[in-house]
C-alpha cells in the first residue's frame, strides 16, 4: 500500500497512500484530498441552503475528520472514497441545519473527542472526563501558543499522529527516544506554564 | 519533570501488560492528583489536535480562495460557458501541435516540477532558517531561499530537509549541476521514505545533457524496483519514455 507518490491528478489509492506518508508528501495529500471533492461546498449551498462560509465549514471539517479517520485506517474501503466523504458532509450539513433550527450556539466541534479517553476503565473514564471538562482549555490553548517553537511544533506533529520514529527526521532529532523525552519536558512545561496562570 | 506523564504516555502508547492497566485505572479512581494529571495529558492531545485543525483550515481556506468559481452575472454569464469551451479547445489544440508524438522527459520532468514543486507548504513552526528558507522559496525569492539553506548545510550539513529544499530551489533556479549534487547527496542519507534518487532524475532530465536520459531512466528504474518515494510516477514515466 506505501507508495510515496504524489501526481498531479490521483486516484483515491494515490490519495490515501499519500495521507499514510509524512512530511511534504502527507501534506500534499491532505491539500489533494481538500481540492478533490471541492465541488462539494457548491453542493452544500445549493441542495442544504448553507451560505458559501457554512459550507466551506462543514467540508473542511468533513475533511479533517476524513484525513484522521484514513491515517487511523478506520476507513475500510467498502465505499469509494468520494461516496464515504460525502456521506460525512451531509451528516455534517444536517447537523449544522439541526444546530441552525433549535438556535442552539453550541461550538462546533472540528474533531472527536480523543479515542484515548475510551481505552480507560469505565469508573477511570468518568473521573478523567470531569476533570477534563472542568479545566481551562482555552488558557490551555493560549500557552501552547507560547510555550516556544520548538515544543509547539514537537506537540502538534504528535497530536497529529507521527509517530516519535517520524519526528526524528522530520525535526532531526537524534533518536526516537530523544523525541519521547522532549515531548514529555515540552508537555510538563506546558503544565508549568498553564498551572502558574490558572 | 513529572515522573508520571511517562507512565501515562506508556500507558495511551499501549506498553503496559493487562496488570499493569489495570492498576493504572485503579490509581485513576483512588489518586486525585493522579487522575488530574492523566486529564492533563488529554487535554494537552485535544489542543493541539484543535490547534492543529485550524492551522489546516486556514491552509484549506487559501486554496479556497483560489479556486472558488467567481460570480458571474449578465451577458457574461450567458457566454461564459461558450468563452469556456472554446478555450479548452484551443488548449487542446496547441497541445496537440506542440506536444504531438510521446512526452519527452524533458515534457515530463517540467511539467512534474510546474505541478508539485511550485510551493514547498509551510510546517508548524514559525521563523526558524527552514520554514524562512520555505517562505521565500514560496515567494519567488529562489537566490534568497538558496541561500539560507546553504547556509544551514554550512553548520550542519546533516540537514536533510535543508538539502532537499536546497536541491529543489536549484531545479528551479535551472543550476542543475548543484541540483544533482544535493540529490546525490540525499539519496545517500538514510531515510525511510527518500526521495533523493527520484529528484536526481529529475534534474537530468532537465539538464538533458549527454548521457543524462539514459541515466535518468536507470534511476526511475531503480526506484521502481525499490519501492523508493516517487515510485508510482516513476513507473507512468517509464511506461512513456521514448524509445532510443
Amino acid at each position: 500500500m506505501v507508495s510515496g507518490n504524489i501526481s498531479p491528478r490521483l486516484t483515491e489509492q494515490e490519495i490515501a497512500d499519500g495521507l499514510m506518508q509524512s512530511g511534504i508528501t502527507r501534506t500534499r495529500a491532505e491539500e489533494q484530498l481538500f481540492r478533490q471533492y471541492d465541488y462539494f461546498i457548491k453542493e452544500g449551498i445549493r441542495k442544504y441552503s448553507l451560505s458559501e462560509d457554512e459550507s466551506f465549514d462543514a467540508y473542511s471539517d468533513t475533511i479533517l475528520s476524513a484525513i484522521q479517520k484514513i491515517i487511523n485506517r478506520s476507513f475500510e474501503g467498502r465505499s469509494s472514497l468520494k461516496t464515504w466523504i460525502f456521506q460525512i458532509f451531509h451528516n455534517k450539513c444536517v447537523d449544522l441545519l439541526r444546530k441552525k433550527s433549535t438556535n442552539k450556539n453550541s461550538v462546533h466541534h472540528t474533531l472527536e473527542i480523543t479515542d484515548l479517553l475510551h481505552l480507560l476503565s469505565d469508573s477511570a473514564r468518568s473521573v478523567v472526563q470531569r476533570m477534563m471538562d472542568n479545566s481551562d482549555r482555552a488558557l490551555l490553548g493560549q500557552r501552547l501558543k507560547e510555550i516556544g517553537d520548538q515544543c509547539r511544533k514537537l506537540l502538534l506533529f504528535w497530536a497529529d499522529g507521527y509517530p516519535d520514529k517520524e519526528i526524528v527526521v522530520l525535526m532531526e532529532y537524534k533518536t526516537a527516544d530523544v523525541v519521547k523525552t522532549s515531548r514529555l519536558r515540552c508537555m510538563e512545561k506546558l503544565r508549568q506554564l498553564y498551572k502558574s496562570n490558572s | 519533570m513529572s515522573e508520571h506523564l511517562g507512565y501515562i504516555d506508556s500507558y495511551f502508547n499501549n506498553e503496559l501488560s493487562p496488570e499493569e492497566r489495570r492498576i493504572f485505572d485503579q490509581r485513576v479512581e483512588q489518586d486525585p492528583a493522579f487522575a488530574e494529571e492523566v486529564a492533563f495529558y488529554l487535554n494537552t492531545l485535544n489542543t493541539a489536535k484543535a490547534e492543529l485543525a485550524a492551522q489546516k483550515k486556514e491552509r484549506f481556506r487559501e486554496i479556497y480562495r483560489e479556486i472558488r468559481p467567481v460570480q458571474r452575472t449578465g451577458l457574461v454569464r450567458r457566454f461564459w460557458p461558450y468563452v469556456a469551451a472554446a478555450a479548452v479547445t484551443i488548449a487542446l489544440v496547441f497541445r496537440f501541435v506542440i506536444f504531438s508524438g510521446a512526452a519527452t522527459p524533458l515534457n515530463l520532468a517540467g511539467e512534474f516540477i510546474q505541478e508539485n514543486l511550485k510551493e514547498i507548504p509551510p510546517t508548524m513552526s514559525m521563523g526558524d532558517s527552514l520554514e524562512l528558507g520555505k517562505q521565500l522559496y514560496n515567494q519567488g525569492k529562489f537566490t534568497e531561499s538558496l541561500t539560507l539553506f546553504e547556509n544551514i548545510l554550512n553548520t550542519d550539513s546533516s540537514k536533510t530537509l535543508a538539502k532537499e529544499y536546497a536541491g529543489i530551489v536549484s531545479l528551479r533556479l535551472e543550476q542543475y549541476d548543484k541540483a544533482i549534487v544535493f540529490f546525490t547527496q540525499l539519496e545517500n542519507t538514510r531515510l525511510e521514505k527518500n526521495p533523493g534518487k527520484f529528484y536526481h532524475a529529475l534534474a537530468l532530465m532537465k539538464r538533458n545533457g549527454p548521457g543524462d536520459i539514459p541515466e535518468a531512466k536507470r534511476l526511475l528504474q531503480i526506484v521502481k524496483d525499490q519501492g523508493l518515494m516517487y515510485k508510482d510516477i516513476a513507473i507512468k514515466w517509464l511506461e512513456d519514455w521514448p524509445t532510443e
